[in-house]
């Protein structure tokens, strides 16, 4: 007979949260309470005393035999300990009370009567860290409501596919699209493949003088933009808002299957992100930007908690911000005066993955031609705007407001073998902060030659790319021989995560993006490409994607925590604060950086500098 | 040592029922037993048993995996006013053992081994007056009252302000000694409860011996 406080109780453990009721009643009844007064020793072995303990009150450390001054885990209340001695034959670990403590005790005939049972339970001990981490998402998405964003695009209504040839008329084409009820089609013209619109045609008949029998492949638009049907629906619209699009063909792999229309696909929206887009995409006065930012801070503490991949909050949260300052640009730039200046956002935010606003860095390539008189005011006024609207200004002044980072494009060559020739720290970030450039607004072009510049220059120079690799290693990762994590001293023994762990991911794959000359900015892209370039294994690349996207959480959890708070935010995150389970998960995830740096490292040879 | 001796010798020529001369063997192991009832009043002379839970104690593990959880048949009504403490309501105890039965299964889990409990006269008496009858004595095992062992050892009346009573309620045990509380007041998690009092005083009392006063903080 289990009482309901230790069913309570066992409910709050993990894994036994995700133990049946029959399951929990029967390691209830298997519970002995036992007591440990402060530094005792807990006998813990698969000999005589085979048990796991589950803490009531107190704490308890986790040590290796050989070495008891290094601390390898902790277990407050509500924690399980145990499992890896009586798991592992060759783990050899002594476990101390800190303080005074009282423990559930469980016979370990029980546990593996528990782990045979049930396989949620059983993969919580047995899962390595990339299994542990994605069942960790998957358990805060499945606690939270069905959220549409996340959903696949194969589950939108989708309009009938119709496929016609470049040369058939006008009349035919709407002949056929009457019969399938749909006001698009897709245009096979010249080898390419385009779409034309009901109102295309009509367009066409009305305004550019075609006749019922003109050859559809003229007023067809080139190429069509496609989306791939296990794609997430918010990347659908993602596509939408960034080609200015309704339509999307929806393909599986290479097969055209259907036509994604906006309107179906807002109304799967029934919540904050689309109408995020929407009020962006009205927004008509700098008061109407201020709203949006508000709603992007709501929707981002939302989909935090929908335990939404803090990847894919961050692609959203900076489209949105990017739609959101070139629409600044053109509300400050009413006449059209600097519409030929190209506007490109850098570092974290050209990589995608800022979440919460911590400081801006951008800059403005301007045609040579141009002269520069009206277009610095112009930069200060964009700049002053922007820290209105919450976009803090950024420390080292990397702003377009600074003269040295608004240039013509002969200026900005210059700029750079200025940084190749004569090498400094500043030059370094400088590099780095630009490469992760991503445009805006205005002319492409600019910033692509831009970056082939910086690559010629990377590669006529074999000694440039292991020097500016040197920094991954700069800052120690906080952990310990045995797998300890090393916290600041203060209250909450807090960790600085960015220099810890996020720094060394991305300044690694930067460096090896430079060499291997790969386009995408974002981390987990550049990772992708990576893995398909066969610099790493799938499974490493998987894993150290998954890392950073855990570190990344953490971070972005720890700074909405401060900023409801009202704190500054910062890069550090208090370990007090974290469950146990998401201690152990942090372990892992410095180990895997502590593998990763020793990898470029190796591919770098900087034992050598 | 020597009364006590006289005293069980008594008890054990006056015992009716052979049947539970167990109780007066030497005991089987080092185990204590703690128990606690819920009842439905404070007078052992009028009130009777509605639930009862027994724990072993075993050095310093307490197990609650061969704890005994009795429900009586209840002989009167239950009040309301104790209702509102221990929620059993009568519905609830209909299918409750009947009172000897009980009696029997807390007897046989007992042995002769010794008794533990918070102001533990009065379960014993709640208990004796059910055995009384059936045995023709009352309980003959050694008891260790939780109040007296605590006063024992934190009691120091020249500290004590003046006017001031020496807080001996559960509550305050339980806080005084940092224990945790478990949720709902019930038979068992008193007697889970009072054991981890027990346990946490015997280890203070061997400190004691071993370097003098345990620190008042």
């Amino acid at each position: 007979m289990a009482d309901q406080d230790t069913l309570a109780y066992l409910t709050q453990v993990l894994p036994f949260d995700r133990l049946n009721e029959t399951e929990l009643a029967q390691a209830a009844d298997a519970l002995d309470v036992v007591y440990f007064p402060q530094d005792a020793q807990i006998p813990l072995n698969r000999q005589g005393s085979a048990y796991l303990y589950l803490v009531i009150k107190g704490r308890v450390s986790e040590c290796h035999q050989s070495d008891e001054s290094a601390q390898c885990g902790l277990y407050g209340v509500h924690a399980a300990f145990g499992a890896s001695s009586l798991l592992d034959q060759n783990a050899h670990l002594v476990y101390r009370a800190l303080e005074e403590t009282v423990a559930y005790r469980l016979p370990f005939s029980v546990f593996e009567t528990l782990l045979h049972s049930n396989n949620a339970f059983e993969a919580f001990y047995f899962h390595d860290i990339t299994q542990k981490l994605s069942q960790f998402h998957r358990q805060l998405q499945e606690e939270s409501s069905s959220e549409a964003m996340m959903d696949a695009v194969s589950i939108a209504p989708l309009h009938a596919l119709i496929e016609v040839n470049g040369a058939t008329g006008i009349q035919a084409c709407v002949e056929k699209m009457q019969a399938q009820q749909s006001d698009a089609c897709v245009v096979h013209h010249h080898d390419q493949v385009g779409i034309v619109t009901a109102s295309d045609l009509l367009r066409g008949l009305a305004l550019e003088s075609f006749d019922l029998q003109s050859p559809v492949g003229e007023l067809a638009t080139f190429p069509v933009i496609t989306i791939n049907q296990g794609d997430f629906l918010f990347n659908a619209l993602l596509k939408m808002t960034r080609y200015g699009v309704d339509r999307l063909v929806v393909r599986d792999g290479q097969t055209l299957k259907g036509v994604l229309h906006q309107k179906e696909l807002m109304s799967l929206f029934a919540n904050q992100s689309g109408l995020v887009m929407l009020t962006l995409e009205r927004a008509e006065t700098f008061d109407d930007l201020k709203q949006v930012v508000t709603q992007i801070d709501q929707l981002v503490a939302g989909l935090s908690n929908k335990g939404v991949k803090t990847h894919y909050i961050a692609k959203l949260v900076n489209e949105l911000h990017r739609k959101l300052q070139a629409k600044l640009w053109s509300l400050l730039d009413e006449d059209g005066r600097f519409d030929d200046v190209t506007y490109v956002v850098m570092g974290s935010e050209g990589r995608s993955e800022q979440v919460v606003r911590t400081d801006q860095d951008n800059a403005v390539i301007f045609p040579d031609h141009l002269s520069r008189d009206g277009l610095m005011a112009f930069c200060e006024h964009f700049n002053q705007k922007l820290i209105e609207l919450g976009f803090p200004p950024c420390p080292g002044n990397i702003m377009l407001s600074n003269p040295e980072w608004c240039l013509s494009e002969q200026q900005w060559r210059q700029k750079l073998i200025q940084w190749f020739d004569d090498p400094s720290e500043d030059g370094f970030m400088a590099l780095a902060i630009l490469f992760d450039a991503q445009v805006v607004r205005g002319e492409a072009q600019r910033l692509e030659d831009l970056k082939e510049a910086l690559w010629q220059q990377v590669e006529k120079r074999p000694m440039f790319l292991p020097h500016f690799a040197l920094s991954v290693s700069q800052f120690e990762t906080p952990i310990g021989l045995f797998g300890r994590l090393i916290t600041q001293k203060d209250a909450g023994h807090s960790i600085d995560i960015k220099k810890g762990g996020i720094f060394p991911i991305v300044h690694g794959i930067r460096c090896l993006a430079l060499e291997g000359r790969i386009e995408p900015t974002n981390t987990h892209w550049r990772i992708r490409k990576l893995m398909d370039a066969g610099v790493f294994s799938e499974a490493f690349g998987i894993e150290l994607g998954e890392t950073l996207n855990f570190l990344n959480t953490l971070r972005l959890q720890a700074m909405l925590h401060k900023k409801m708070q009202g704190k500054a935010v910062d890069n550090r995150i208090e370990t007090d604060e974290l469950s146990h389970f998401q201690q152990d998960l942090l372990k892992e995830a410095f180990g895997v950086v502590n593998q990763f740096k020793k990898v470029i490292e190796q591919h770098f040879k900087l034992e050598n500098y | 040592m020597f009364w006590q001796r006289i005293h069980q010798a008594w008890l054990k020529k006056r015992l009716k029922t052979p049947q539970y001369a167990h109780l007066f063997d030497p005991p089987p192991d080092d185990d204590v037993v703690c128990f606690d009832c819920e009842t439905t009043g404070l007078d052992p002379k009028k009130d009777s048993i509605i639930s009862l839970s027994a724990i072993k104690i075993r050095g310093h593990e307490i197990c609650t995996s061969e704890s005994l959880n009795l429900t009586f048949r209840p002989e009167q009504t239950v009040q309301g006013d104790s209702i509102v403490i221990h929620r059993l309501r009568n519905m609830d105890l209909s299918e409750g053992l009947a009172p000897e039965e009980a009696a029997h299964w807390f007897l046989r889990f007992v042995g002769s081994r010794p008794l533990v409990g918070y102001y533990l006269e009065f379960d014993v008496a709640m208990v004796n007056r059910l055995i009384r009858p059936m045995l023709g004595i009352p309980l003959p095992n050694r008891q260790t009252d939780i109040s007296e062992l605590y006063t024992d050892l934190f009691h120091q009346p020249w500290l004590q302000p003046e006017h001031e009573v020496f807080d001996l309620s559960f509550q305050a045990i339980r806080e005084r000694l940092e224990l945790p509380g478990l949720g709902q007041h019930d038979a068992f998690n008193d007697a889970l409860m009072t054991a981890m009092m027990y346990v946490k005083l015997r280890h203070l009392k061997a400190i004691k011996k071993e370097k003098g006063p345990v620190s008042l903080t």
